[in-house]
């Protein structure tokens, strides 16, 4: 299983149940792996790792600045006190992958919303969601 | 500190896209720093520019002879022939530059690597030095003579376009190779001073970094240039990233320019940061050299070349940080709602003025890039390049940080340099880690051992 099948499959199957997902989408001169469309109509990040959370947690914290939350998703593990302290620390929840059609996302820590600081930001990467989203992505 | 015939705060010139930015921003710099390749590949173009454009700056021109030192297959490029033939050429910037040199590089260039033992013919090495000077020289007043403008020059009353000094042939040298290249890096320095140019002769010393953990071979480079005939030493220790290299580095680093300064001879750092800067006014660095917003650090391989990326200077850390890093600072600390605490607190340059304009939601005008997606080893990868208008608001605001540093440092003194370094650590640790700031500690010690 590697990390694109993990973002393809959740793409999948959030598609299915009708949200909005875009993937691969460019922020902040990076790419978040996957972004979707809540039912509010704030936008969700999410960055797949398999197993190392320490980078994927580095690579989330840009997309705090334009997501109203912010996911890292591994493949069930154990959760130790050191990464869910780093997810309180920063506000960002955890998900985990499950190859199961059925529902290969489970949260496991919820996340909380960024307090809106520039808009700019929020601006780009709704535009840049839209636009992965008319390109199929 | 020693008289030089090289100014300050030198620019390198990079691509012939920025020479704008030379004559717009002229109190920006001092000099001109020119690589050799560039001169060989366009010599017309940066005829027109030295001659028209910034006539008031001296400039120098790296001959870059360590080129044909490395694995000849890094002077080739890949072609794809007209009838479907592929291979591989000499790049032509290179054939351009061998060509001028002659032998021995002429006929191993891209074929074999040069060695020193290419050079045991004494008459042979004096010839290729001479070439080398000449090609400093010549080449730029050649271009100018085939040009319509060289009508424009005498009339403006330039009669020369002749770099402020000359550097003599060197080569890289790591602690291994130390005893093979030393001796000969010398007898050019020799060679050069004797041809008599009529102008300063100054040498290039290229050096891993493990010389400088290496006291005894320190040692012999002091006695070695420090006996040569040069006018002035120009410094490059390869990919040494002033913000992340080890603190017992920067210090051997300092100590090095203190040990080659001391023969009375001008030492510049060749790629130099806020560390170098400091150190022409603390220490006994004579000038710096960078790019336009980048090559503060800079490899010996690849030779010349890079796609530059647009990232904002950060002045309080004196360094350039990913435009996402500096907006977490912004709403970390609260400067995002008020554009006179982001001019207080970030910067207050000409640049950051015009395009915050009153409204810090404007820092999106330094960030703005075009997203794009291609495939790499069966992996979709999408890259943010910034836009042109980006890169020229940060390359502009960069510009205007540095000429600030450089009229600050003049009004400071050692203990306020150290205390607002200090202060810039503390103030972001929090926000971007402590590995992105722990080399404030490292240039403390730097300073404070001088």
């Amino acid at each position: 299983m590697t990390e694109d099948q993990m973002v393809n499959a959740a793409a999948g199957w959030l598609h299915r149940r009708e949200f909005r997902v875009a993937i691969g989408v460019p922020f902040m001169s990076q790419c978040i792996d996957l972004v979707y469309e809540a039912d509010g109509g704030g936008l969700i990040a999410v960055e797949f790792k398999r197993h190392d959370w320490r980078r994927a947690l580095q690579q989330s914290r840009t997309h705090l600045l334009g997501a109203n939350r912010v996911y890292i998703c591994l493949l069930p593990r154990e959760v130790s006190a050191a990464l869910t302290a780093a997810l309180n620390e920063h506000g960002i929840g955890l998900v985990f992958y499950y190859p199961d059609d059925v529902q290969p996302l489970v949260e496991r820590v919820s996340a909380e919303s960024p307090s809106p600081s520039l808009s700019f930001p929020r601006l780009w990467l709704r535009d840049a969601f839209e636009a992965r989203c008319l390109e199929g992505g | 500190m020693a008289a030089s015939n090289l100014p300050v705060h030198i620019l390198r010139y990079g691509i012939h896209g920025e020479q704008r930015y030379f004559s717009e921003l002229a109190d920006c710099y001092d000099g001109i720093a020119i690589n050799g390749n560039m001169l060989a590949h366009t010599p017309a173009a940066l005829a027109r520019f030295v001659g028209v454009r910034v006539v008031d700056r001296p400039f120098v021109i790296d001959p870059l002879t360590h080129a044909f030192q490395h694995d000849p297959q890094r002077l080739r490029r890949a072609y794809q022939g007209t009838l479907g033939g592929e291979g591989t050429a000499l790049k032509s910037s290179v054939a351009r530059m061998s060509t001028r040199f002659g032998e021995p590089v002429q006929s191993k260039a891209g074929r074999e690597a040069l060695l020193p033992e290419d050079f045991a013919d004494g008459d042979l090495r004096r010839d290729f030095c001479h070439r080398v000077i000449e090609f400093q020289l010549q080449t730029m007043e050649e271009a100018a003579a085939d040009g319509d403008y060289i009508q424009y020059l005498r009339y403006a009353g330039i009669q020369t376009m002749k770099p402020a000094v000359v550097i003599a042939p060197y080569f890289y040298m790591i602690s291994n190779t130390l005893d093979h290249w030393l001796d000969l890096n010398i007898a050019f320095i020799s060679d050069a001073v004797s041809y008599d140019s009529g102008l300063p002769v100054y040498a290039q010393l290229v050096i891993h970094p493990d010389i400088l953990l290496r006291q005894d071979m320190s040692g012999r480079l002091i006695t070695s240039y420090g006996s040569a005939r040069c006018a002035g030493i120009c410094l490059w220790i390869d990919e040494l990233d002033e913000h992340s290299a080890d603190a017992e580095l920067l210090r051997r680093m300092a100590g090095l320019i203190e040990g080659l300064a001391a023969s009375g001879r001008p030492v510049h750092n060749v790629y130099g940061g806020y560390l170098s800067t400091v150190l022409t006014k603390f220490g006994r660095l004579s000038g710096l050299c960078h790019g336009l917003e980048y090559g503060e650090s800079r490899p010996v391989l690849p030779v010349g070349g890079g796609v530059p990326m647009a990232r904002y200077y950060f002045p309080p850390l004196h360094k350039r940080i990913r435009y996402s890093e500096v907006v977490q600072i912004l709403a970390a600390k609260g400067w995002n709602r008020d554009a006179s605490e982001f001019h207080a607190n970030v910067c207050d340059c000409e640049t950051c003025h015009e395009v915050i304009s009153g409204n810090v939601e404007n820092f999106a005008m330094f960030g703005g890039s075009r997203a794009v997606t291609f495939q790499r080893a069966g992996q979709t990868i999408t890259l943010n390049y910034p836009l042109p208008e980006t890169r020229d608001r940060c390359l502009r605001h960069y510009l205007h940080c540095k000429r600030k540093e450089f009229r600050e440092l003049q009004a400071s003194t050692k203990e306020e340099v150290i205390a607002r370094l200090r202060t810039g650590g503390q103030e972001y640790r929090s926000v971007l880690g402590l590995d992105a700031v722990a080399f404030v500690d490292a240039w403390v010690d730097v300073l404070d051992s001088l």
